[in-house]
């Protein structure tokens, strides 16, 4: 696909030199995602600073009949902002601005290229933060969470991004800009942000956004618990929530993860560990005691070898970017890596975890766990290298396997990492033809052109696209 | 007889057509078409589905003769909206009141639509679960009722509404396609959340047949604590204090009216410790602005009747629910009370403050008068970004009160959605904002 001859030109009147990048070598950076395995390069990358700009790009390629992409910090592991059949890539990075933060309201309003983790940092100052925390949240934007409705690992208490978002700003596929919410849960009419938020990319370009901000709790406990092994360490999981308890976190690490955590990091994990539970409460300091008390019993119950609880906030800081940067941490394995994102009913958490291993030993990989145990999230991680032909074919071989597993077990196919193009053929497992048809009329709804993010979510919107391994959908 | 009205012949065949379909339990008699009327229009049919496929079945039916359809659960909440612009069939889902999966360890429910709260929440109890909400009248609120209407109540405060605890719908649409969307797993990002355009969709894009959510563990110990005050705006700002300390309250509604001096009933919920704890705070920071705990307490029980009162709307009174910024509340409720007052013979008022949603009743209003007052209350509430609903008033009035307000914004999305799940316009036609 080509843009016609002066396309570019009428972009760089609008955002000028800073706000365009066409060299060949510059562009390589935007053609992928945390999802590596698939690869296609945009022809042209634009970084508007305003919504003003974004909407009038967006207009110019309406105009001329170009798709386009719409792309935060690229953290995305399912290939969302993948171009296919989409050459102009709207890039939402330099619109990173916190508009305003309304104390008394509770809310902030950021543009959709702030960075996640900025948003708790300016709102601490007024004891409020932002409560979604992806593990990428140093670097993952607003804009990007809004597209996958992301999670993290405290949204197990708190709920996840679409909970967290009263509006949107939407720049409409024919550059209409339109705000979508409002003030509070229940505006009249039909939840028009509520779709939009987990439609990744596909309704047009999210350019600002409402956040609830909620107060700061007054302390929280984090302990870890050590279990020999893995099916011990998920009854747990099922133990404590069956008791009552919904602690702010729950998460779980296997023993290679904590391997190359403890190597990365140093926390001081026990390296002979199967597995590992990492458990936060927060609140109310009066209820701390007992709470933990009834949290370590419950480990014990079920097997746990050690129960330690972080003695301080500079232990605890520790502990949480020992398993928020964990998949940095996986470098040490080997040379690639890829995360599925399957969910299952939590009490379900053994059996997932026993096909995991099955599948990783019927297709000769390694496979470290480290995943949001509480919501049943799975993320296990492929270890390959991507020389090998045959180790990357085994992974996404691999990877299917364990999908489909999920959603035998009566889960889904993504918790937070969206369908992207990395599990568009699978979505059919889980919806009808009629489901999926209700979709797609949603979807022209929206944009009726299919221009933004084409070729996405879908499977049969993929019928025009490559099928190689492994770049497998690479553009034509 | 060979000469009866064509409307009649239909009428009859029609009715033989849903008795084979349905069965003797599944049409409903003429005094159930009574209770079903929508402002005033008793629907020719009513028809009450045993499950998900008798409905799909019924839906085709309807669609095949192009007749027009309003879901109902119990029928609490039908005349929320405006008046439809036609009526033929009202389809309860009441005889599907099954739960489906409970799965306790997981924490999550799957219930039939036509399941009351009430019933839901009792049958929970043992396992020391419940969906946290409470808004009023939970024995005649059925689930598809509470998600079509997105009825909400005090626990607002700490759980939110409806949609944040929805994981996943079966539904069928108008021509009788079956559909669903989520799933039974607390975290699902596969595919557009199509269920959260049902939430408050008032039963024009489908009927919803089951619907699958997150629970919440029922709390240790409850507590409350009573504040009493001259002024609205005092107790607003009292409450809004709570709602950002770290007591984290779980209801904060503010009681009015003209014959009641305010009062804010503040609840918390949690461990024993916790609560007593809070109950504390709570009371001191009533202290630092010198507000008083006040004298006759409010139990649970007392809120739930009070609040049952100002929903349960009836001629001649209205009700009007609005929701602005929390940090607005005080300022409009004082201004709305003094208004209403002055074109009702009796007010009542309950406020979630913390939140900043709520519900006056207007007993004996003076029916010029309420168009002018409600026009002007509406401008308030908008202007600070919210919105006044006119929830519930005489049918006859619905004319000259406007019921929703101006269409909002993406408006032309909203009529486009509708056209893409009901292109007939078979489903409660009419009665959704602006006219959907």
């Amino acid at each position: 696909m080509s843009m016609p001859g002066n396309l570019v030109e009428e972009i760089f009147a609008i955002v000028g030199a800073e706000g365009i990048v066409l060299r060949d070598e510059e562009r390589m950076v935007y053609e992928c995602d945390g999802y590596t395995l698939e690869r296609s390069r945009p022809e042209l990358v634009v970084l508007p600073r305003s919504t003003r700009e974004v909407a009038a790009v967006v207009r110019l390629c309406s105009r001329s009949d170009v798709r386009f992409v719409p792309r935060g910090a690229g953290t995305g592991l399912s290939g969302g902002c993948l171009p296919i059949g989409a050459p102009v890539m709207i890039c939402l990075s330099r619109m990173n601005r916190i508009v305003a933060i309304d104390v008394e309201n509770r809310t902030a309003r950021v543009e959709a290229g702030v960075v996640n983790r900025d948003v708790s940092a300016r709102a601490a100052a007024h004891g409020l933060y932002y409560a979604p925390d992806p593990s990428s949240q140093p670097a993952c934007t607003i804009g990007g969470n809004v597209a996958e409705n992301s999670g993290g690992p405290h949204t197990l208490k708190y709920g996840v991004t679409t909970n967290h978002v009263l509006s949107v700003e939407l720049v409409r596929p024919d550059g209409e800009v339109v705000e979508l919410g409002g003030a509070l849960d229940d505006c009249p009419g039909y939840d028009l942000r509520g779709v939009v938020i987990g439609a990744e990319g596909t309704f047009g370009i999210v350019t600002q956004a409402t956040l609830r901000l909620l107060p700061l709790p007054e302390g929280a406990k984090t302990l870890l618990a050590v279990f020999d092994r893995v099916d011990d360490a998920s009854a747990a999981v099922s133990g404590i929530i069956a008791r009552g308890i919904v602690p702010a976190a729950l998460e779980m690490m296997d023993g290679l993860m904590v391997e190359a955590v403890e190597a990365a990091y140093h926390f001081g994990f026990p390296k002979d560990a199967e597995a590992v539970l990492i458990i936060e409460i927060d609140g109310l300091r009066a209820g701390f005691e007992r709470q933990t008390e009834r949290i370590v019993t419950i480990c014990r119950e079920h097997g746990a070898r050690e129960v330690r609880i972080a003695a301080d906030e500079a232990e605890r800081a520790l502990l949480w970017k020992s398993r928020k940067r964990a998949f940095g941490a996986v470098g040490r394995l080997a040379p690639n890596y890829c995360t599925q994102d399957g969910v299952v009913p939590r009490t379900k958490l053994p059996e997932i975890l026993r096909v995991i291993r099955c599948v990783a030993d019927e297709h000769r990989l390694r496979v470290a766990n480290v995943f949001h145990a509480g919501d049943g999230n799975i993320h296990p991680i492929l270890l390959y290298d991507e020389r090998d032909r045959s180790q990357v074919e085994r992974v996404l071989a691999a990877g299917r396997k364990i999908l489909e597993a999920c959603v035998a077990l009566g889960g889904s196919l993504t918790g937070e990492h969206g369908i992207g193009v990395e599990k568009m053929d699978l979505l059919p497992l889980l919806f009808s033809e009629a489901d999926l048809d209700l979709m797609r009329r949603v979807r022209r709804v929206f944009d009726p052109e299919l221009r933004s993010n084409p070729h996405k979510i879908f499977p049969a919107e993929s019928a025009g696209v490559a099928v190689r391994e492994p770049q497998r959908r690479a553009a034509l | 007889m060979s000469l009866s009205v064509p409307v009649e012949r239909d009428f009859l065949g029609l009715s033989r057509r849903f008795l084979d379909l349905l069965g003797a339990d599944g049409l409903g008699s003429e005094s159930d078409q009574r209770h079903f009327a929508v402002d005033g229009t008793e629907p020719s049919w009513v028809v009450l589905p045993g499950g998900a496929s008798e409905t799909a079945q019924a839906l085709r039916v309807c669609a095949e003769h192009d007749l027009a359809v309003i879901p109902a659960g119990a029928g609490l909440r039908l005349g929320r909206g405006l008046p439809p612009e036609r009526l033929d069939v009202v389809l309860s889902t009441s005889r599907m009141d099954r739960i489906v999966a409970h799965a306790a360890a997981d924490l999550t429910l799957t219930v039939e639509a036509g399941a009351t709260l009430a019933a839901v929440n009792e049958a929970l109890r043992p396992s020391g679960q419940w969906l946290p909400f409470d808004p009023p009248l939970p024995a005649e609120t059925t689930i598809g009722g509470l998600i079509a209407a997105q009825a909400s109540g005090p626990s607002r405060q700490a759980f939110g509404t409806v949609r944040d605890w929805l994981l996943g719908l079966a539904a069928v649409l108008a021509d009788g396609t079956p559909v669903k969307s989520g799933g039974r797993v607390v975290k699902n990002v596969a595919g557009y959340d199509i269920h959260k355009l049902l939430v408050g969709s008032c039963g024009t894009l489908a009927v919803i047949v089951e619907a699958t959510f997150k629970l919440q563990p029922l709390p240790e110990a409850k507590r409350i604590v009573c504040f009493g005050s001259q002024t609205l705006e005092s107790l607003c700002q009292l409450a809004l204090a709570l709602a950002d300390s770290v007591a984290a309250p779980q209801l904060l509604e503010i009681l009015a009216g003209s014959d009641r001096p305010p009062t804010l009933v503040a609840g918390f919920a949690g461990t024993r410790e916790e609560v007593d704890d809070a109950a504390t705070r709570a009371a001191s920071i009533g202290r630092e602005r010198s507000v008083e705990e006040s004298s006759g307490p409010i139990d649970e029980a007392a809120l739930r009747a009070s609040l049952d009162g100002v929903e349960r709307g009836g001629e001649p009174s209205v009700v009007l629910r609005v929701g602005v910024p929390r940090s607005a509340l005080g300022r409009w409720l004082s201004s709305a009370l003094r208004e209403c007052d002055r074109v009702a013979g009796d007010v009542a008022l309950h406020a979630h403050a913390g939140v900043g949603v709520a519900r006056l009743r207007l007993e004996a209003a003076k029916r010029e008068r309420v168009r002018e007052v409600v026009g002007g209350l509406r401008n308030d509430a908008c202007a600070s970004g919210g919105y006044l609903v006119v929830d519930s008033a005489p049918s006859a009035w619905k004319s000259e009160v406007d019921v929703w307000g101006p269409p909002p914004a993406g408006f032309d999305l909203m009529k486009g959605l509708k056209a893409a799940f009901d292109p007939r316009r078979l489903l409660s036609p009419g009665r959704f904002v602006g006219g959907v």
